[in-house]
């Protein structure tokens, strides 16, 4: 009993996997061109949310990962411009601009915590907005730059580099769970004392899950920047942007690959509904689930589903035992 | 000269109402250790309570700061009993996603409710001027900043001189000696939160007449009130002034005498936070617990 139940979940898991990348692969090919654009976004703030997961796991909360999305999309739409790069390579030059942004900042940012460090993060992002929209020559100002549409304008392509990315990240995520470092990282998030105490390194393992979730966001940010075709301070650097990574995590499970997606799937979707049917306040939503996910489930929805299924386990393996 | 008096006084006026917003963060911060979001949103609502008591009655809106502090402070208690008392014990990144969302969701009620429109008070007497030397001072606007300072002079008061006060002061030093004493923690808590909603309906009433109301206005002032509590530390009234007058000075130089620098001068407070954070987390005049 004992040995067969986890290898049938683990069974389960590998099965669903499949099944939804297969799905995944073949969506393109079945909707239409407004769902299709509908499953880009979706998939863009499930990767800004497992980007910034990888962070939070460390027990460091950011509130203002704007800053690398936004800094993503300037630099990628200015390499493709100004040095004629190509669009994927701009992107991935986006994306290590980023890494290489946040490895810098790591000595200075994690030499505060908590709400500290969330605020830290905020004002930075504030910042680099002030800088887009002063720095006119550069950034156009205010009026922002416009790109060339992504694969000249083609949507599947652009789907699938999203997917890929999306896969990309889960599996790094994945990956990191099965190695040692994964008890460090525990460890840490409670506790970076007692963690540093027992010879964990904290700052190096903090510096590299900042590099890693930055980067990420800097390539999502170049897509949106060349998806979209028009970047301007005020759409880059959003607050809303460093936002709903932290409401959907907190709404689908903070730390978990299956909590990140459950979140961003029903909160980006319910997001593009309300914003279509209202004029103003369709983020009183956000607001409302934000209050409701910590008073009442402040282990999200993935927490409550995975709660239960254990409950449901644990009788078989007290009679085994 | 003139020009750098005229920025100087302007600043000075502004320091008030950052000053009056910071402290109502502060206490908060510095009794229950929770970093309140929605602070910004309650001096939203108490501006709009100003701008819409004065449309309907044409009362001067000074006048109805202690109608809107009376309000805000029962509005106050009801958030804490209902939102922050019950995650009081759990990490403070909760509260702080807590109160983010509050803030949300009532930034997002004025929305739908009033649109984006900035709105502004005009009373009879708004143009009327005294002049000190070359300098021009509105009347309503010197009237402003002196609500201001008397709300933190009634505030100041009440946590040094009054029974109140002093058990306020037991619990942000230490609740379990406090409660051993006979301190209804609780309460105070319940109490702090809904004074500092006050102060943020008589800052909201500041706002109406100084500058606009709108409703993401709150969101403008608690990233300042940030910088300021975050400059001054937690340790005095005098932090939290000087940071004020440091931060509202700066503005207003860098707004007057560098090229197109309104803009510029948004960030000022951002630089100041990131600064003082990463270079002296516990505030250039204070002590901070370390979490």
């Amino acid at each position: 009993m004992t040995s067969s139940a986890p290898a049938r979940w683990r069974f389960l898991g590998t099965a669903t996997g499949i099944i939804a990348v297969a799905a995944l692969a073949a969506l393109p090919f079945l909707v239409d061109a407004y769902m299709l654009h509908w499953a880009i976004t979706v998939l863009k703030f499930a990767v800004l949310t497992l980007a910034w997961d990888i962070l939070a796991r460390t027990g460091q909360v950011s509130f203002g990962h704007a800053a690398f999305f936004g800094l993503g999309a300037y630099v990628a739409v200015l390499a493709s411009s100004t040095l004629g790069l190509g669009q994927i390579l701009s992107m991935l030059v986006a994306g290590v601009v980023a890494a290489g942004l946040a490895t810098c900042l790591s000595a200075l940012f994690f030499r505060v915590r908590g709400i500290y460090f969330a605020i830290l993060t905020l004002a930075f992002a504030e910042v680099l907005k002030v800088c887009a929209t002063m720095l006119t020559g550069m950034t156009g100002g205010a009026m922002g730059l416009s790109a060339r549409p992504l694969f000249g304008g083609d949507a599947v392509k652009s789907y699938f580099f999203i997917l890929i990315l999306a896969l990309f990240t889960i599996a790094t995520m994945w990956l990191l769970s099965r190695t040692r470092y994964h008890f460090g990282i525990t460890a840490m998030r409670s506790s970076p004392e007692v963690a540093a105490a027992f010879g964990i390194p904290v700052v190096p393992i903090r510096t590299i899950a900042y590099s890693v979730s930055a980067g990420l966001t800097g390539v999502v940010g170049a897509f949106y920047a060349f998806y979209t075709t028009y970047i301007n301070p005020e759409s880059a650097f959003d607050v809303a942007i460093s936002v709903a990574p932290v409401i959907m995590s907190i709404f689908g499970g903070l730390y978990s690959i299956a909590g990140g997606i459950i979140g961003a799937v029903t909160l980006t979707l319910l997001q593009e509904y309300l914003r279509t049917t209202f004029e103003y306040g369709s983020l009183i939503v956000y607001g409302l689930l934000l209050i409701v996910s910590i008073l009442f489930m402040p282990k999200g929805v993935w927490g409550l589903v995975s709660g239960l299924a254990s409950r449901q386990r644990s009788p078989a393996r007290e009679v085994a035992s | 000269m003139e020009m750098f008096i005229q920025a100087t006084v302007n600043g000075i006026i502004t320091a008030g109402l950052y000053a009056l917003v910071a402290y109502g963060l502060l206490i908060v911060l510095g009794i229950m250790n929770v970093v309140n979001f929605a602070h910004g949103e309650f001096v939203m609502i108490g501006a709009y309570f100003s701008y819409w008591a004065f449309i309907a009655t044409g009362v001067d809106p000074l006048l109805l700061a202690l109608p809107v502090a009376l309000a805000m402070f029962l509005c106050g208690m009801a958030i804490y009993k209902f939102t922050v008392g019950p995650v009081l014990r759990e990490p403070s990144i909760n509260q702080l996603v807590l109160t983010f969302g509050i803030s949300l969701t009532l930034q997002n009620v004025a929305l739908l409710l009033w649109n984006a429109d900035l709105r502004s008070i005009s009373v009879p007497y708004a143009d009327v001027s005294f002049s000190i030397g070359s300098i021009n001072l509105g009347v309503f606007r010197v009237a402003a900043f002196l609500l201001a300072c008397l709300s933190i002079g009634i505030l100041q008061f009440t946590t040094h001189y009054t029974r109140f006060g002093k058990a306020m002061q037991a619990v942000s030093q230490n609740k379990t000696a406090s409660s051993l004493v006979g301190i209804n923690v609780n309460s105070v808590h319940l109490l702090t939160f809904g004074a500092a909603a006050a102060t943020a309906g008589v800052a909201g009433v500041v706002v109406s007449v100084l500058m606009y109301t709108f409703p993401t206005v709150g969101a403008h002032l608690i990233l300042k009130a940030f910088a300021i509590v975050i400059l001054g530390g937690l340790g005095s009234i005098l932090g939290t002034i000087i940071a004020s007058l440091v931060l509202a000075l700066s503005e207003s130089y860098v707004g007057t005498y560098v090229p197109s620098g309104s803009g510029w001068a948004e960030g000022v407070s951002f630089l100041l936070i990131i600064a003082v954070l990463i270079m002296r987390p516990q505030g250039l005049f204070g002590v901070r617990d370390h979490d």
